[in-house]
């Protein structure tokens, strides 16, 4: 791109158009109900005109206790909860939870064999999950700069990936599925031959995606170049995901902190390169979740080439979970970013304290360094870029 | 680096501020003084052999209950009943605050965990926020849970509740609220809905 | 599509006779529209006759506007329900307005926290009349999962606002929403009824093992 947008003269103090224009400061509420900022979210704005001069985040709106029912709860019983935080990619919680428990147990010495089959078949569903999530952030991002289509095509096809969760766990959104230990389930017969279809018909979707909107004029004039954000803003504001990745710093946990069998897949880790703009513009955050889901789907074809017979889907674990005393903080890569729980155990039953580190949380800060000198409208894009979930920011 | 060595190196640097290192366990913690935890930050960040330059997690925690080994048992929290009522809190707590800090290096790809005690009565412990900046709402977050008030924060306001609440909600002796002004919290019967 | 049922006594303002009857029969618009049916007689080719009420009514009805309104988890649904394969918008409330202002529906799909109550209230307040309420799922309703341990979840929406129609689960699916609606769309129309439980549901409850 090489023609300079208007505004971005406006928004450098040292563009020749700012001078003149002088007008009164105007402070707006936006939200918490707002159709572009993703739920429940409020953003106190201040507005120079169009040009936006300062953004406050006003987070709580879907405050929901989590971490005081973690201290009330059992290890298993809180697992429903974690569906709940980040509901987009319940599976994904899920698992990091379990993930967690699993290696706070093992750290203090207790044994959890995870069946090599249950790995895979955690491996298959986490990564539907994570393409079922890009796809929503996909269609939204599509509803926000104003393109309606994207939006149907894109549930359509999670749609079908939600028929597959549904056999395989009777739940369309909250799964609760994953298990200490393993997971709930085998997944059934029929589910397995439409998972082998989803494989089949994905990619010819994904070509799809990329045609109504990766490369459509309008939508690239709307995000290129709009909330750069550079590598070292986004480490010093504590981003994962893609986020990160847009900015073009190569860090996934699945490849750099291999959890679980990730270490056995062939798959890259794409990062934004600034193909239409500059390096971590909207535009190359949101590439790095189409290809992601490139990615996803290459993770899943090997999976399910290479997952062995059937076989146990649960560690043999007791029915009343008690860690020992310890504590531990573990993480794995979720849709959004890196997501983790710190969980002290007294040896009981109950987690003493289960703090989670939620990545949409720290993603979102960084709206407060990005949304300076931005118009209302590339604002607006830039929120959607983030893909916030505000079951995870306020928890 | 090792966790070990990051200790040394520590201690060496901020001899009495350092309180203790837990080795045995798998995820070593180094624990310091609430005052000089701006400087050790600074510190982790800044000397090249070490430059954690990513704070994971900032999570406070309570205490109550455990001493400190970590040994103890888990206090009852309190709870509405079945009918939606409240039940008092008589015993206030008496355990540490303590705020726990995850870092990690980009660089060296080496992790630490930071953990600071302050006393219940007077919680207050410098701020980390002009070091990463993430940390400014991590420690908002923990202000608004805990009541941890940090020195230096630009901005320390509750985060996620609003701004006249009363109480401080993730400390084990909190006592669920009734109402919030005009808000009903209290969970009451459908039978008491329909005299409505 | 199903043929219109033979309406008959029940409209009360049929008082024209089988000879209508038979000619409505043949107006398509009619066959199409059975709460039209309901409402209005057809006198001649070119006119209707009905309670000015009623027709108010069936438009209603014929064309709820829901507010874009997502709260949590439940309003994935409510945007599934939106969309490709449940498409509301068959049944008139495809429209989802970005303001209370343009809006007769609101659904709460989701946790009402403290801090959230309010606004809704301001919310409903804003809306115009007439305006009604779907509660959908058990957080809404009623504090749902968040009941025990929830200091900052207010336990059930109808404590601020007026609830209408409850879609309970957690979440609700996309087709229990539209089940709400087409209640909501009953109760709009002015039809009473008691919820009469089905008799497979006691041969399925007998069925789970204990
Ligand atoms: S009822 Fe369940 S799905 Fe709906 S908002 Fe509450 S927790 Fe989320």
């Amino acid at each position: 791109m090489t023609d300079v947008r208007p505004h971005q003269d406006i928004a450098t103090p040292a563009g020749d158009i700012a001078k003149p224009i002088k007008s009164e400061l105007l402070h707006i509420n936006m939200g918490p109900q707002h159709p572009s900022t993703h739920g429940v979210l409020r953003l106190f704005i201040t507005t120079d005109g169009e040009m936006v001069t300062k953004v406050v985040p006003y987070l709580g709106y879907l405050h929901r206790c989590a971490e005081k029912i973690a201290e009330g709860n059992t290890y298993h019983q809180y697992i429903i909860y974690t569906d709940r935080m980040d509901y987009l990619a319940a599976m994904n919680c899920n698992w990091t939870y379990c993930l967690a428990v699993e290696n706070t147990l093992r750290s203090l010495g207790v044994e959890v064999e995870i069946p090599e089959y249950a790995e895979y078949v955690r491996v298959i569903i986490g990564e539907l999950n994570r393409i079922a999530s890009h796809l929503i952030a996909f269609g939204t991002y599509g509803l926000d700069i104003g393109a309606m289509t994207p939006f149907f095509h894109a549930l359509r096809e999670r749609e079908a990936i939600l028929n597959i969760f549904e056999k395989v766990c009777g739940a369309r959104l909250m799964y609760s599925y994953y298990d200490v230990g393993g997971v709930k389930w085998d997944i059934p017969d029929d589910a397995m031959d439409e998972i082998k279809l989803f494989i089949d018909l994905f990619p010819a979707k994904l070509d799809e995606y990329n045609e109504l909107l990766t490369g459509n004029k309008i939508f690239v004039e709307r995000t290129a170049n709009v909330g750069v954000l550079d590598a070292a803003t986004c480490i010093d504001y504590g981003c994962t995901g893609p986020v990160l990745r847009g900015s073009g710093v190569k860090h996934d946990l699945r490849k750099d902190d291999p959890y679980s069998i990730y270490d056995r897949f062939d798959f890259d880790i794409p990062v934004g390169t600034g193909t239409v703009g500059t390096v971590g513009d909207c535009w190359d955050r949101y590439h790095v979740r189409m290809l992601e889901m490139y990615e996803s789907w290459r993770i899943i074809q090997q999976a399910v080439d290479r997952i062995p017979p059937r076989g146990e889907v649960m560690a043999k674990m007791p029915k009343n979970l008690k860690v020992p005393p310890g504590q531990g903080y573990y993480r794995a890569e979720n849709p959004k970013g890196e997501m983790g729980f710190y969980i002290i155990s007294d040896g009981g039953t109950v987690p003493f304290r289960c703090k989670t580190r939620s990545p949409a949380f720290h993603n979102l800060h960084i709206i407060e360094h990005v949304g300076k000198g931005q118009m209302i409208s590339d604002l607006c894009a830039t929120i959607g870029s983030l893909d916030l979930v505000l079951g995870e920011i306020d928890r | 680096m090792t966790e070990q060595e990051i200790y040394q190196r520590l201690q060496a640097r901020f001899d009495d501020s350092i309180l203790g290192f837990e080795s045995d366990i798998p995820q070593p913690v180094v624990s310091c003084t609430p005052e000089a935890v701006g400087d050790i930050a600074k510190y982790l960040r800044d000397d090249p052999a070490l430059s954690f330059d990513r704070l994971l997690c900032l999570s406070g925690v309570d205490y109550e209950g455990l001493d400190e080994k970590g040994k103890g048992k888990h206090r009852e929290i309190n709870r509405y009943e079945e009918d939606g009522t409240v039940n008092p809190v008589e015993d206030p707590g008496t355990g540490d605050l303590a705020v726990v800090y995850h870092l990690e290096s980009f660089k060296h790809h080496h992790r630490l965990c930071l953990s600071v005690r302050v006393p219940r009565e007077t919680p207050k412990i410098a701020s980390v926020g002009h070091v990463w900046i993430t940390a400014q709402y991590g420690e908002r977050e923990t202000y608004d849970f805990f009541g941890i008030e940090f020195e230096g924060n630009p901005d320390l306001r509750r985060l996620f509740l609003p701004e006249d609440w009363v109480g401080w909600p993730l400390r084990k002796d909190y006592e669920m609220p009734v109402r919030y002004n005009d808000v009903p919290l209290e969970g009451l019967g459908l039978a008491v809905r329909d005299e409505q | 599509m199903s043929e219109p049922k033979q309406t008959g006594p029940e409209v009360a303002f049929n008082v024209v006779g089988d000879q209508i009857a038979d000619d409505r029969e043949q107006m398509l618009d009619f066959r199409i529209d059975e709460d039209l049916a309901k409402v209005a007689t057809p006198r001649s080719d070119h006119v209707i006759v009905a309670r000015v009420e009623d027709l108010f009514r069936w438009a209603q009805l014929s064309s709820i506007w829901p507010m874009t309104f997502g709260l949590a988890c439940c309003a994935i649904e409510m945007m599934s329900a939106a969309g490709t394969r449940y498409d509301m918008d068959r049944f008139g409330a495809g429209a989802m307005r970005g303001t209370p202002r343009q809006a007769d529906l609101m659904i709460v799909s989701g946790t009402v926290t403290a801090k959230m109550a309010t606004r809704i209230k301001r919310l409903y307040d804003q809306m115009p009349d007439p305006k009604w309420v779907i509660a959908m799922g058990s957080c809404a309703i009623g504090g749902g999962p968040y009941f025990k341990y929830g200091y900052h979840v207010v336990k059930g929406v109808d404590m601020m606002v007026p609830v209408d129609v409850y879609v309970p689960g957690c979440p609700p699916r996309p087709e229990v929403l539209l089940d709400g609606l087409m209640r909501l769309q009953d109760k709009i129309r002015g039809k009473r009824g008691k919820w009469r439980k089905p008799k497979w549901v006691d041969e399925y409850i007998n069925t789970i093992p204990r």
